[in-house]
């Protein structure tokens, strides 16, 4: 099954790189044969937390952010393994906006 | 983003203004088709423009000089406008503005001597939650800091 991410495209959320982040989500699952849809998406306005990455789950979308680049191999890591990660928010519908 | 303008040219210009003179609200219009034209305003333009819609010269000045993306000259090849409004200079806007000056050798309205690079202020582009903001030829950068800004400085350059 391919894992679905959610990486907003609005202009505040490419102005502080969701763009590469998204580009490097796509690259480094190719390099680790992991089948990804990256879905670009309208941003939730939580500026501060942007690049905002949300991973779906069967409990539901779960956040990461801000993420960059150089985060993108170790947060592939967390997620194939289920372990914990600096840059996990939880819950996106969670999160105090 | 690097735009190749026409020079001045009084002939293209009554065209230019004749072809939107009948809009509503063609000041504007006008105005914005110059300056995509020619890249800015060519200041022998205002008459014109005024005789066409039947304004006063200080009318049509006014217009122009109200909304300061109109330019008075042509810019340089990129055009870099480093933010200068209240969330920015909280999160250290200023030392940056500095530092692009420093590096461009040039004050903020102003345009490097090879016609590169002109550097402006701008007043608040949204990005507050993620300031100290810039925007280099049309694109929007957020969380600037004097590593991305150095690299701004340097595409604005090539
Ligand atoms: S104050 Fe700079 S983006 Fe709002």
């Amino acid at each position: 099954m391919s894992m679905r991410v959610y990486v907003s495209r609005d202009a505040g959320a490419v102005a502080v790189g969701a763009d590469e982040v998204a580009q490097a989500l796509e690259r480094a699952a190719a390099t680790r044969g992991v089948a990804i849809e990256i879905v670009r998406t309208g941003s939730r306005g939580m500026y501060w937390l942007e690049p905002l990455v949300e991973v779906a789950t069967p409990q539901g979308r779960i956040a990461f952010g801000p993420v960059a680049e150089a985060d993108v191999p170790s947060l592939l890591d967390a997620l194939a393994n289920n372990t914990p990660h600096l840059l996990r928010l939880g819950a996106t519908d969670e999160i105090p906006g | 983003m690097t735009t190749v303008y026409e020079p001045w040219n009084e002939t293209r210009g009554a065209e230019i203004i004749a072809e939107h003179a009948n809009q509503e609200g063609a000041t504007l219009v006008i105005l914005h088709a110059l300056q995509d034209a020619f890249g800015y305003v060519p200041e022998a333009a205002i008459p014109m423009v005024a005789k066409a819609l039947n304004l006063s010269r200080a009318e049509v000045h006014g217009v122009f000089t109200f909304y300061h993306d109109f330019r008075h000259k042509p810019a340089g090849r990129h055009v870099l406008k480093l933010c200068r409004a209240e969330a920015c200079q909280a999160a250290g806007g200023d030392a940056l503005v500095a530092r692009a000056e420093t590096k461009l050798g040039v004050s903020l309205g102003s345009t490097t001597p090879d016609e590169r690079v002109t550097l402006e202020p701008i007043y608040c582009l949204g990005l507050c939650a993620t300031a100290p903001s810039a925007m280099l030829d049309g694109r929007l950068i957020g969380r600037l800091d004097q590593k991305r800004l150095d690299a701004l400085v340097a595409e604005a350059q090539r």
